[in-house]
């Protein structure tokens, strides 16, 4: 599996594309930092900067898609997994590491942000009596129970993209399947379910104490392993060309 | 003639209400090179893929190298090198990083097999130009440089020389050749172009709606498709025994009561008649005749279908 991740990985590193969107999301942070800065009191802290960056925790999800489709949907679209497969590669191998490839970059992408983001406002910010430790562990907390909701969004991208080889199509129900799933629970009177939707973690995530960040992870982790293994047992049954 | 290295015994595979192979079974020996004949939609490239391991079976074995366990394949297909339908590669990597990545893939160790595969192809020299840009030809070639990039003892190949100009299909040809003499690369290639697999197959299996029509080797085919004289006359028994009493011809059939087939001295068509008429057998016509690839393989198929 390791050779089939430095393999992906080395793929992505020789195009410009992960570059741009890396510096995209540099970019907005950077628009971020410097609107605060040039807005007025309270606003332009640093406090407000990271309270600022755990109420955009949920934005990151729009970029997940990008990940999985460099990493993995592109090998459909250009009839590539049949070049691993015939060599003998095992399917729920090739799988796996697909998946953990655009965890990886996003890991890697999010690093880079957090940086440029949180050096920025540093720097560029005034120190606040609120700009405290207790303030970083608390965004960090929030931030990492988000990399858990944030794994099985990659891990439900994956599915879809190994389910619908039209690539606005399985973008577009990633979307709704994110987005709009308790709109559609309501319509079909499963309100029941809305608890359990991977948006309202993210809600939960931001809104709830920290202390009560568990919850949203177990459940995050479960929709993790669903969507994982559906898309592992879907790609182990591909017709593949 | 070696040990069997790919075996498929009553191999079938059935999409819905479609059966695209039905208990197909060939057998091809270490060192063959076995052409895959038959039309479009015939079953072809469905057989090689079960035999990649790019869509599952849905019934019969399938051995590679005598092994049959699914992990045991996976393993064999570790020394097969393949290139299935058009060739796919990153569009926006050049040739030598598309490589690159299989070789980081597959774990190979030699740094220098990218550079070799590419020089062996004649790819050497397409430096930073990207696959996007390359043309038909050079991305079969690139196919091929990843088929054979990890020297691989068997190499699958559907329908190689689809779309390539006469001069890539003749250097595609010497590289097949040059595999198969120098490395003894045993080879499975499928395609429809009949006249180039005449020229390097040594087993033909003929495929047709999903079935295998016929199994036969090359020098038995080459007997099928001989040329021959064809005598009409009123007495096609005796004039045989004319012929044979007179030329010594062996190779000689009579095909019904009036119809002679000589397969030998055939340049010698005017003594024939002579000898024939002498002996008082009425000869009606004389002209050569015979069947080639393509016939034959019309004539399997059982009519005016397109090859």
């Amino acid at each position: 599996m390791l050779k089939l991740i430095h393999a992906d990985l080395y793929k992505v590193f020789h195009r410009a594309y992960f570059y741009v969107l890396s510096l995209i999301v540099l970019g907005l942070s950077l628009v971020l930092i410097f609107g605060l800065h040039n807005s007025s009191a309270p606003f332009n802290s640093a406090s407000s900067a990271i309270q600022l960056a755990t109420e955009c925790i949920t934005y990151p999800i729009l970029l997940l898609p990008c990940l999985t489709d460099i990493v993995m949907h592109e090998e459909y679209r250009e009839h590539m997994v049949k070049n691993t497969l015939s060599y003998g590669t095992n399917r729920f191998l090739l799988y796996s590491a697909k998946v953990l490839t655009s965890v990886i970059l996003g890991v890697i992408m999010m690093a880079v942000a957090l940086i440029v983001y949180c050096g920025s406002a540093s720097l560029i910010l005034q120190h606040d009596a609120k700009f405290t430790p207790l303030l970083f562990r608390e965004f960090f907390a929030r931030l990492a129970a988000a990399c858990v909701v944030y794994i099985a969004c990659l891990a439900m991208a994956a599915f879809f993209s190994t389910l619908f080889s039209n690539n606005a199509l399985w973008i577009f129900l990633f979307y709704v399947a994110f987005y709009m799933s308790d709109l559609l629970l309501k319509l079909f009177r499963l309100s029941g379910g809305i608890d359990y939707l991977l948006k309202i973690q993210v809600t939960n995530i931001i809104k709830n104490p920290v202390s009560q960040l568990t919850t949203p992870i177990a459940i995050s982790l479960v929709t993790l392993a669903v969507f994982f293994v559906a898309g592992a047992v879907l790609f182990r049954r591909k017709d593949v060309c | 003639m070696g040990e069997a290295v790919i075996q498929t015994m009553n191999l079938t595979k059935v999409y819905k209400k479609f059966t695209a192979v039905s208990d197909l079974s060939i057998s091809v020996n270490q060192g063959d090179i076995y052409a895959l004949v038959g039309q479009n939609g015939a079953g072809k490239t469905t057989l090689l893929k079960m035999i990649c391991g790019l869509t599952p079976t849905t019934s019969g074995k399938l051995m590679l190298f005598g092994n049959a366990s699914a992990s045991e394949l996976n393993q064999a297909r570790t020394h097969m090198g393949t290139m299935i339908e058009t060739p796919g590669f990153y569009p926006y990597l050049s040739a030598k990083d598309n490589l690159e990545y299989y070789r980081i893939q597959r774990g190979g160790k030699d740094q220098k097999a990218v550079d070799h595969a590419l020089e062996f192809v004649g790819l050497a020299d397409t430096g930073n130009k990207k696959f996007r840009s390359f043309s038909l030809g050079m991305k079969q070639r690139l196919g091929l440089a990843l088929a054979v990039m990890d020297h691989p003892d068997i190499l699958i190949l559907d329908e190689p020389i689809n779309g390539l100009d006469p001069m890539g299909i003749k250097e595609f040809r010497e590289i097949i050749l040059r595999l198969n003499q120098e490395n003894q690369t045993t080879i499975l290639i499928s395609s429809h172009i009949l006249g180039e697999l005449s020229q390097i197959a040594t087993t033909y299996g003929f495929i047709s709606k999903g079935k295998l029509v016929e199994h036969i080797s090359a020098e038995d085919l080459k007997e099928k498709c001989r040329n021959f004289l064809e005598i009409d006359t009123d007495d096609a028994q005796k004039a045989a025994q004319v012929l044979k009493e007179q030329f010594s011809i062996s190779n000689l059939e009579v095909v019904d009561r009036y119809t002679l087939h000589v397969g030998e001295q055939m340049d010698e068509s005017g003594q024939f008649v002579k000898a024939l008429v002498e002996n008082g057998i009425l000869v009606s016509q004389v002209y050569r005749s015979g069947i080639n690839l393509e016939e034959y393989f019309v004539s399997l198929m059982g009519g005016k279908e397109n090859a």
